[in-house]
Parts: C-alpha cells; sequence; structure tokens
C-alpha cells in the first residue's frame, strides 16, 4: 500500500475518534486548525502528494480531498449538536396545577329534582304547584282519608292552627290541579312535606316529594307501570328493575308501592336493601272514585293514575349517601364532593 | 304483627317454603317486613326432676341441685329464685348447645361440680323471663327431648298488615290469603265443645241497651276453672308472635284471637253482682277504672258493659279492676262481642288507651262469627283449666247484620287495570277470598260481602281485589306516550334553576335548609316579621316556618367556619313564609340568597386574594341581573335593617319598590349567630322580580368606531363617585355612550382628604366617525358642567 495512502487512513481513524471526545466550542476550532487548516495535516498530506508515483496521484488527491470534506462535514454536524446543547435550560413549568377559582355546585337535592322535571317534562309532563300550609280538606278530606285516620293526629302531623296543617305529601296538588282544569290533565309536582318525625338517620320532619297524575279516557294501571319503568331507567340507568306491591292509600284504588332493584348491590342484596335485593321509592296507584267525587270529575268517563317519589330517599341512593342528616347538615366539606 | 310458619301449617298443610310464602304475601299486598328464626334444634336437652336442692356452700344466691332424667342424676349449680324439690324442670346436660350459642361444658362454680344447666325461656330462645327457670306441669314425663313440648324450629313472619284489612290481624286470615294465591283451603273451623253445664239462659241474661255502637255480644260461661301458668307450648306460641304469657285463661284468649282475629275478654263471674251483662253508653263524666288502676273519666256514649248494676269493663278497649281474672277466680264469662269502630276510636282516644282489642275493633272486627272464637276459647279453658261449660251462648244480636252486594262488570274492571280478564278469571279471584259471587249478565257479576272484609264497598275496591291476586306483576306495561300536551313549567322553578347556574359557576355552593325554624335567633335581631307558628312542633327550635333565608344561611355559615371550611360562599333559592292571619294560608314566596365570608378569590399559587368586600357581593349582583337579561333596577340607601349593616349595606330597588338588599351582617347578627369573621349577605324577593322583568331586545351593533378618552379627576375623598358618574350620565351629552370608572387611588401622589378617579368615557356618534373637535368640545361641556357642580382639578 502507498504509505501515504495508509498515513491518511490512519489520520482518519484518529481525526474521528477526537471529533467524538471535544465538547467545548474551543475544542472545535483547534480541532478544525489540527486538521483542516492551511497548515493542518490534511493540507500537509497533500504537500507530501510529489513524492507520490504519478499515475497513483490522481488517486491519493482524491482520497485526501474525500477525507477532508467528510471531516468538515462531521466537525459541521458536531458544532451544530454543541450549540443546540448549549442553549439556557427552559424555566416553562407544565406540570404545576392549574389556576382554580371558586366553583360551587347544585345541592344534590336540587339536582334531583330538575333531573325528575327533566324526565317527566319530556314525557309530557306539566309542573304544578300548591302552598306548604294546607287545609284539612286539601291534605286529608278530599283524598278521602276518613275523619279518624291516624295520619291527622298531632303526633304525627304539624299543624298551624285548628284545620290548617303541614302538607303531610305533595297529594294536594293533585286537587288543586283537578279543580282548576278539566282532564286530560298531566302533571308532576315537587315540593316540601312535613311530618312529625323525630330525626334519625332516615328522618327528617320537612322532606321533598314528587307527585304525579295523569287523567284522561282510558288510562289504566298498565300505563302507571309504564311510566314508572320509564323513569326508572332514565334515572337509575337501564339495569334498573321495577316491581309493584299492592298497598293501601286512601286515595288510590289498586294502590301500590313500588320498588327498583337496589342499585347499590344490583340485586343480590346488601344493607341498603335490607337484603331483599330491592329498595322501596313511594306509592302509586288509580285515582280512587271517591277523589274524582271531591273535583266533579265522572269516574265512569275518566280514571287515571298517581304517585309519589321520595325525593330524599332517590338522592340518598343516586349518592350513596348512608344518612339523611348529611342532606340538611350542608356541611361544605361533604357538599363540594357530591 | 308477627304471625308463625307452624301455627299457620297447624291450620293448612302448606308445601311453601318460607321464601315462597314471604314473596307470595308480599307480592299480594302483605308485605313481610322481617322474618325471624324461633326456637332451635334442641340437642341434650329435656326434661328431668329436681330431687333434692340445697343451699350452695359458697354463695348466697346459689343452689346445688340434684337432677334426674330418669336415666342418671346430675349436680347442677342453679341461681334461680323459684327452684324447688320435686319440681318438672329442662335441663340442658353437658354437650348441649343453646339457641343463643351457649355450649354447656363440664363446670366448677364457686368451687362446686356443675353439670349442666336448668332453664328459663329466655336461654331456650322461648320467651323472656331470663331469672326464673321454666316450671314444667307435675304430669310432664321425665327424660324427653323437649321438642315433644315446644315443637319444631318455627319462622316469624313480622307482617304489615294495611290499616283497611282487619281480617288479615290472625293466622286464619292470613291463611285465606293463602288460599286466594293458590296455597291450600281454609277449613271451616268445626270445634267439638262438651257442654256439660246448667243451660246460659239459667245463668246469665244478656241485654244490650245502645245496639248502634254494640250490635251483638255473645258470652260463655265456665265455671269451676283452675287459674295457673300456661302449659310450655301456649307460651311459647304466644311469645313466638309477641305476647306475654300471664295465666292459663287470658293466655287461651290472646291465642284464639291470634287464631281467628277477635278480640274475646274474660271476667271472673264471681265478681257480678246480678246474674246479667247489661251494656250501655256511659253517662256524662261518668268514671271507671280499667284493670291497669287508673280511674279513667269517659267520654259520653262510651260503651260500658255492666253486670246490671256496676260497670265491669270499658267494652273493646279494657277490662276492669273489679272483675279481673285472678289466682281465685273459678267462674269465667267468657265475652266475644262487635263494638262500632268510630264510637271505640273516639272513646280510646279520648282516655289515651290505645290496647290490642281497641286497635282491633277500631279497624272492624267480623261481626258475624264471634261465637266460633267463643267456642274456641271456651273449649280450651276446659282443656287446659278444667271446669265445665254452660250449654249454649248468651247471644244478644238485635239487629242481623246485612251484607252488601257490589256489581262489577268485566269492561270497568279491564278499563281500569288495562287486562284482558274474563268474568270467570275476575270471579273465581273473588270467590278464593270466600266473597259469594253471581253472574248478573254475560260480563258482569254481584259480590256479596261477609262482615270480615268491611273495607270492601264499591266496584273500585273489588278491582283492587282482582288486580292483587291476579298479581301486579301479570300486569302489561304500556309504553308511555307523551301526547300532544302543553307542557309547562312555572316561572319560579325556571327562575331557581337559572340561579343555581349562575351562582354555582360564580363559585357558590348551594344549600337546601329546613323549613321548619328556631324563632329566637329572629327575636334577638328584632326581625319584624308575622310568625307562622306550629301549634305542635317538635321542639322550640323548630317552631316557625322560617320567613327569611339568611337566618338558615348564618346558620350553615357558623356551621361550616366551626369545620374549619375557611372561605364560605354559599346561596340557596328556597320558600319563605309569614302569617295571612289566622283562618288563612300564610303567604310563602321563593327567596334567593346567598352569604359570602372569607376570600374574593381562591387562595393559590399566582392569585393574588383578598378578604371579600362590599364591591364583590355589588358586583355579583349586577352581573347577575346580566345573567337573567334583567336591568329594570338601582341600589339605594338602605334605612335599618335587622341583619345588615346600613353603613356597608344597600338596598335592590325597583320602580320605588324593594326587591332585594345586599350589604354587610351587622356585628349584632353575627354575635347572635356566633361568626367571628365578616359576613356578607344578598337576598332578592322573586315573585317581586319576575313581577319587573322586561324582555330583551335585540340591539344593532354599531356600524362606526367609537373614541375613548380619558379623564383623571382629582376630587374630595368624601365624594361618592357613583353620584358624579350619575351625574355626567344626567347630562345628557349627545354621542357619550358610555362612562366607566377605571381607577380610583388616594395616596402620595394626591393631597390630602383627596382622591383620584379615572373615568373612560366613550363617545360614538351612529352616522359617521365623530372628529377630535366634537369630542375636545364634548369633554369641555362636560368638565365645565361638572367644575360648576363639584370641587374638582384634572389630574395629569
Ligand atoms: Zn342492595
Amino acid at each position: 500500500m502507498i504509505p501515504l495512502l495508509k498515513k491518511l487512513e490512519e489520520l482518519r481513524n484518529t481525526a474521528f475518534e477526537e471529533l467524538e471526545s471535544l465538547s467545548s466550542k474551543a475544542d472545535f476550532e483547534a480541532f478544525r486548525v489540527k486538521y483542516l487548516g492551511r497548515k493542518g495535516e490534511i493540507t500537509s498530506c497533500l504537500r507530501e502528494l510529489s513524492s507520490v508515483e504519478p499515475d497513483m496521484r490522481p488517486k491519493v488527491g482524491a482520497a485526501a480531498n474525500e477525507l477532508k470534506k467528510e471531516l468538515t462535514e462531521a466537525l459541521e454536524s458536531r458544532l451544530n449538536e454543541a450549540d443546540v446543547k448549549a442553549k439556557p435550560k427552559s424555566k416553562i413549568d407544565l406540570t404545576l396545577p392549574g389556576r382554580s377559582h371558586f366553583l360551587g355546585k347544585k345541592h344534590p337535592i336540587s339536582r334531583t329534582v330538575e333531573d325528575i322535571i327533566d324526565i317527566f317534562y319530556g314525557l309530557g309532563f306539566s309542573v304544578a304547584q300548591g302552598p306548604d300550609v294546607e287545609t284539612d280538606y286539601y291534605n286529608f278530606d278530599a283524598l278521602n282519608t276518613p275523619d279518624e285516620h291516624p295520619a291527622r293526629d298531632i303526633n304525627d302531623t304539624f299543624y298551624v292552627e285548628d284545620g290548617i296543617c303541614l302538607r303531610t305529601h305533595t297529594s294536594p296538588v293533585q286537587i288543586r290541579t283537578m279543580e282548576n282544569k278539566k282532564p286530560p290533565v298531566r302533571i308532576i309536582a315537587p315540593g316540601r312535606c312535613y311530618r312529625k318525625d323525630t330525626p334519625d338517620a332516615s328522618h327528617a320532619p320537612n322532606f321533598f316529594q314528587v307527585e304525579g297524575l295523569y287523567v284522561d279516557t282510558n288510562v289504566t294501571f298498565a300505563d302507571l307501570k309504564g311510566v314508572i319503568n320509564v323513569f326508572a331507567r332514565r334515572m337509575f340507568g337501564s339495569d334498573v328493575k321495577v316491581r309493584f306491591r299492592p298497598h293501601f292509600f286512601p286515595f288510590t284504588e289498586p294502590s301500590a308501592e313500588y320498588d327498583f332493584s337496589c342499585m347499590i348491590c344490583g340485586g343480590k342484596g346488601c344493607r341498603t336493601c335490607k337484603n331483599t335485593g330491592w329498595v322501596e321509592i313511594s306509592g302509586a296507584g288509580m285515582v280512587d272514585p271517591a277523589v274524582f267525587g271531591h273535583v266533579g270529575y265522572d269516574p265512569s268517563i275518566y280514571s287515571g293514575y298517581a304517585f309519589g317519589m321520595g325525593v330524599d330517599r332517590i338522592t340518598m341512593l343516586r349518592y350513596r349517601i348512608n344518612d339523611i342528616r348529611y342532606l340538611y347538615d350542608n356541611d361544605l366539606r361533604v357538599l363540594t364532593k357530591l | 304483627m308477627n304471625i308463625s310458619y307452624n301455627w299457620l301449617k297447624s291450620i293448612i298443610p302448606l308445601e311453601w317454603s318460607v321464601e315462597k310464602l314471604a314473596d307470595k304475601l308480599t307480592m299480594s299486598g302483605t308485605e313481610v317486613e322481617a322474618i325471624e328464626e324461633f326456637g332451635a334444634e334442641f340437642d341434650n336437652i329435656v326434661t328431668a326432676q329436681v330431687k333434692s336442692v340445697e343451699k350452695h356452700p359458697n354463695a348466697d344466691k346459689l343452689k346445688v341441685c340434684e337432677v334426674s332424667d330418669g336415666d342418671h342424676d346430675y349436680h347442677v349449680v342453679c341461681g334461680a329464685p323459684n327452684v324447688a324439690e320435686n319440681q318438672k324442670v329442662i335441663l340442658a346436660k353437658v354437650g348441649a348447645k343453646l339457641p343463643k350459642g351457649q355450649h354447656i361444658k363440664e363446670a366448677t362454680i364457686r368451687g362446686v361440680q356443675s353439670s349442666g344447666m336448668i332453664c328459663s325461656y329466655a336461654e331456650l330462645s322461648l320467651g323472656e323471663y331470663t331469672d326464673v327457670i321454666v316450671v314444667l306441669p307435675d304430669e310432664t314425663t321425665v327424660g324427653k327431648p323437649i321438642q315433644e313440648l315446644f315443637g319444631e324450629k318455627d319462622y316469624v313472619f313480622e307482617l304489615e298488615i294495611t290499616p283497611n284489612r282487619p281480617d288479615c290481624l290472625s293466622h286464619r286470615g292470613i291463611v285465606r290469603e293463602i288460599q286466594a294465591l293458590g296455597g291450600g283451603k281454609l277449613p271451616v273451623p268445626a270445634i267439638a265443645i262438651e257442654e256439660t253445664g246448667a243451660p246460659i239462659d239459667k245463668e246469665v241474661v244478656v241485654e244490650i241497651l245502645n245496639p248502634d255502637d254494640c250490635p251483638r255480644y255473645a258470652a260463655r260461661l265456665i265455671k269451676g276453672v283452675e287459674i295457673k301458668p300456661s302449659p310450655p307450648w301456649l307460651v311459647s306460641k304466644l311469645h313466638a308472635v309477641g305476647i306475654r304469657s300471664i295465666n292459663n285463661v287470658v293466655d287461651i284468649t290472646n291465642y284464639v284471637m291470634m287464631e281467628y282475629g277477635h278480640p274475646l275478654h274474660a271476667f271472673d263471674f264471681n265478681l257480678f253482682e246480678n246474674k246479667k251483662v247489661v251494656v250501655r253508653g256511659a253517662d256524662k263524666n261518668e268514671k271507671f277504672v280499667t284493670l291497669d288502676g287508673l280511674e279513667r273519666k269517659l267520654p259520653e256514649d262510651s260503651v260500658l258493659i255492666t253486670d246490671g248494676g256496676k260497670a265491669v269493663a270499658l267494652g273493646g278497649i279494657m277490662g276492669g279492676l273489679n272483675s279481673e281474672v285472678t289466682q281465685d277466680t273459678r267462674d269465667i264469662l267468657l265475652e266475644s262481642a262487635y263494638f262500632n269502630p268510630v264510637r271505640i276510636r273516639r272513646t280510646a282516644k279520648a282516655v289515651k288507651l290505645s290496647t290490642e282489642s281497641s286497635q282491633r275493633f277500631e279497624r272492624g272486627a267480623d261481626l258475624e262469627n264471634i261465637t266460633v272464637p267463643l267456642d274456641a276459647a271456651a273449649r280450651l279453658i276446659r282443656e287446659l283449666a278444667g271446669g265445665e261449660i254452660a250449654t249454649g251462648i248468651a247471644d244478644c244480636y238485635p239487629n242481623e247484620y246485612r251484607r252488601i252486594s257490589i256489581p262489577l262488570t268485566v269492561e270497568e274492571t279491564n278499563r281500569l287495570l288495562g287486562t284482558e280478564l274474563s268474568l270467570s278469571e275476575i270471579q273465581s279471584i273473588l270467590e278464593s277470598l270466600d266473597l259469594l259471587c253471581t253472574k248478573t249478565a254475560e260480563n258482569s257479576l254481584n259480590a256479596e260481602i261477609p262482615s270480615f272484609r268491611p273495607d270492601l264497598n264499591v266496584p273500585a275496591d273489588l278491582i283492587e281485589e282482582v288486580s292483587r291476586i291476579y298479581g301486579f306483576d301479570n300486569i302489561p306495561e304500556s309504553e308511555v306516550l307523551s301526547g300532544n300536551m302543553d307542557v309547562e313549567i312555572p316561572a319560579n322553578i325556571r327562575f331557581a334553576k337559572s340561579a343555581r347556574e349562575f351562582f354555582t359557576v360564580r363559585g357558590f355552593d348551594e344549600v337546601v335548609n329546613w323549613v321548619l325554624y328556631n324563632p329566637k335567633k329572629l327575636q334577638k335581631l328584632e326581625y319584624d316579621y308575622k310568625p307562622v307558628q306550629i301549634s305542635n312542633p317538635l321542639s322550640e327550635d323548630t317552631a316557625i316556618l322560617r320567613p327569611h333565608l339568611f337566618g338558615s344561611l348564618l346558620d350553615r355559615v357558623a356551621y361550616n367556619l366551626n369545620r374549619n371550611v375557611e372561605d364560605i360562599k354559599i346561596f340557596e333559592v328556597d320558600t319563605i313564609f309569614e302569617s295571612a292571619g289566622k283562618g288563612k294560608l300564610p303567604a310563602q314566596s321563593l327567596q334567593l340568597a346567598g352569604a359570602w365570608t372569607g376570600n374574593a378569590f381562591k387562595q393559590g399559587w399566582g392569585n393574588p386574594t383578598r378578604a371579600v368586600d362590599f364591591y364583590d357581593i355589588r358586583g355579583l349582583i349586577e352581573d347577575f341581573f346580566i345573567h337573567i337579561g334583567y336591568s329594570n333596577y338601582r341600589f339605594s340607601a338602605l334605612d335599618g335593617d335587622a341583619f345588615l349593616d346600613s353603613e356597608w349595606s344597600l338596598a335592590i330597588t325597583s320602580d320605588d319598590e324593594l326587591i332585594g338588599k345586599l350589604g354587610k351582617g351587622s356585628s349584632k347578627t353575627l354575635d347572635v349567630f356566633e361568626i367571628k369573621q365578616p359576613t356578607w349577605l344578598f337576598f332578592i324577593d322573586v315573585p317581586k322580580l319576575l313581577g319587573k322583568r322586561e324582555y330583551i331586545r335585540f340591539e344593532e351593533p354599531p356600524k362606526f368606531p367609537p373614541s375613548d378618552r380619558d379623564l383623571a379627576l382629582v376630587v374630595d375623598d368624601s365624594l361618592k363617585v357613583g353620584e358624579l358618574m350619575g351625574f355626567v350620565n344626567s347630562l345628557d351629552e349627545k354621542y357619550l355612550e358610555d362612562i366607566r370608572l377605571f381607577d380610583i387611588y388616594s395616596g402620595k401622589q394626591v393631597p390630602e382628604n383627596k382622591k383620584s378617579i379615572a373615568l373612560s368615557l366613550r363617545f360614538r356618534h351612529p352616522e359617521r366617525t365623530l372628529t377630535d373637535d366634537e369630542i375636545d368640545n364634548a369633554i369641555n361641556s362636560i368638565l365645565n358642567r361638572l367644575k360648576s357642580k363639584y370641587k374638582l382639578d384634572l389630574r395629569e
């Protein structure tokens, strides 16, 4: 092998090796002078070209120029690399938490009532209202509750004066609505009710109900089952099952209590459903003909269903709240997490 | 009411399991609220005899007994005071396991060996007496497993019987339900009764003076009985259904009541002065001593059972002390009667005495069949207490019960239920409930109603029976059709929803409080209102309906501050009440109110914050009004308020009518509610606001650009900026579109007692761009007029 070619080969090896180890700008400049400068190694090799046999000169000259080109490019690219590295580190920190502002929440009871209204509004129900303080007539008499019925007792019902009580259910709104409108009537009536219960984990002396009423020609118990089923699925999801059990209320006949399959355990049985797989929601039934009598509807032409639902209970089931007092304590440590 | 599964099985051969029976009953309207296991598999527990009783050498209250089960004698230490020689008792031998889990082992009690235990009812889970042992009848054979005494392990169903179904308050009543549900046939009672005594009419005569309140009174007489403890099976059966054992005769009346549903009463007939029963109404102010020893003043016309002279029972409610069955009673007069429900209810309520008997008569007893339980009880008394039954029944029944007949058509049944039942299906359901049906036409029938179903009066009542026995599950479920109804949501509900959306986004948590409120705090604040007072409140703290939301909100502020919540922003939108006078329903209306204490902005990195102040709450309300599109209001001075500090508060008015207030809770308010930091409050009277609300109207956007000029004015620091801005607005300067305060400053750069206010004035011409000259002229004109009204300097 031509000694100069061999020298070039050795030069290539040492130069590339050296380039790898460099880091500072000054090092790169010294490298450039050492190898690529006018008095650098490659130039001096080219100068020695005269010592090579003439027919081999073009080959060796080309090899020297090729090495010069490669080293120049490699140096360039290392310089660029070093340039980037030399920039100061970024101070942007996207890991910081976002700036937050006060954010409030609707009370769970309001959320439930608003959702119930939305569901029934979509099914063609208007919203009706009535007074919290009612006469015995609307709260009891017109709802076919006998004079001597225990619900009228002062141990069960709050009275403002003789004959005026705090409504024990939202059912008086049924009467007030029917008094003012001929069928068809299709309403829900959300509102507060009052019963003289000592507060505990499942009782509050004031609580919320939603009443429902639909009266028209040919309204049946099958329609009642249908509407409660739709409500259950929209409120708790499509897996929820509904069952109706016969019961007794003075203002409906047939009367039912209706249960939803327990959404806590999926119907397998747990503490909430007392291991029955069902949770009681409220009462329902076909409007008693005696009630129609009070509002001047002819029961041979019209029929209707009525239902109630306990808002507090539904809210507790939705949010897995185990004590009704949490709903009314309004402890912000609880409410802001619901 | 409690029902025993084994007891039901003693009436019909029921093949349903406990679970199936519970499900069937629940799904047909007799809700099973709980099922409890009763008694147990007894192993190594036998009848035995106490052969000797000696004092325990080391313990005063213990005895050492020698007890034999016939095969072996056992040393047993016993602490019961009633243990005695020769008694037949129940012995739990070593190896026995008691129902509550206790294992009987060899033991040494105070140094004496004890091989077993003499049991009480409580230890066997068969009764409630814990400290006395069971003493069995002398004729008991020793060495027998006690299952032979008490029967098999049982299940007790706790049932919720709805008030319309008095007929379900007994085992036979429940069996009738089971019959309707296809579980068997309720047998007709056949009671073999040995009447060995004299004819009853020779012994006692019954007379009713008030047949409206006591339409029927029947009695039997059993002479020569022996009053003693009931046998174990009776004690445990009564215990299973929640009744305490008293003595054999009283226990029998209770037992028969639980079997047939009809309350009976037993008198000591020897305490009757005349051989008579006379039923009459009580006189005005008449008094009577019931067997609980209390003298009770009776309402007029209460039903009294008398012996022709003195009263011996308060009919249907409680017997008298003067005719009570005691240890010495020999002759029993057994009463089975029917009393008017309304009369019993009135008397029971007036004398504040609610008994098992009164509750049953109030709901309605089975008038036609009162002699059946009478026979059953007489037979059992003879069996368990001995004696001779007088021949016949003294049955005074002035007017025979007239059954009603209810017509029902197939069409009306299906019309109400949404079913397609046929007449024969309907008829067979009604007949399964022991109602007698007659077909009256192709598609109709008449049902005759026996006296045990006082709840059945109109066709709807029969439809209900059909539906619940047919099964609600079998009624189809219709698709819901929303139809073309005119659907409406009232304005106040829509308003509340909109308010909730605004205030939650502005960082307020919604609270929902009790309406029942404490008047004392409002009194302390001298808040002027007309209270809606509850006449029978739960407590003084909940004696009114709240007239204002501020009280509840302040309560919640204090509650949360006490729980280390430091920044509190809460609001409530709910009903408030004031009395409208006696005999009238109160005025009720919707109020929106809020409270804010702590920081104005949430504390956090890079969020400068400060305490909330007046301008935060004012800005909040201004923004809320923009949110709901309401501008017909102004803020004006507040002259006095029970909750607010008037220096830091304003009234919100609309057409000079007050629609709300906002400002700082007064120091007195904070004292009363025990709040130790400044708290800002607001409320809005929703109906008044809604009454003043106007429609938002479209406005064309401006076509030409505005010109803004800033003015910095140095004024006395007592000058009210809002007033000055209002003055500028009132000048009606042409093309002045808007005036805005963008800075306010007092300090080093400004002379003492002065402040600098920076205003930005926006001018615009609707049809062209304004020239600089025009704007300069306008500014000068405004400045000149300002200067003539206020002392002010222009600041460069
Ligand atoms: Zn469950």
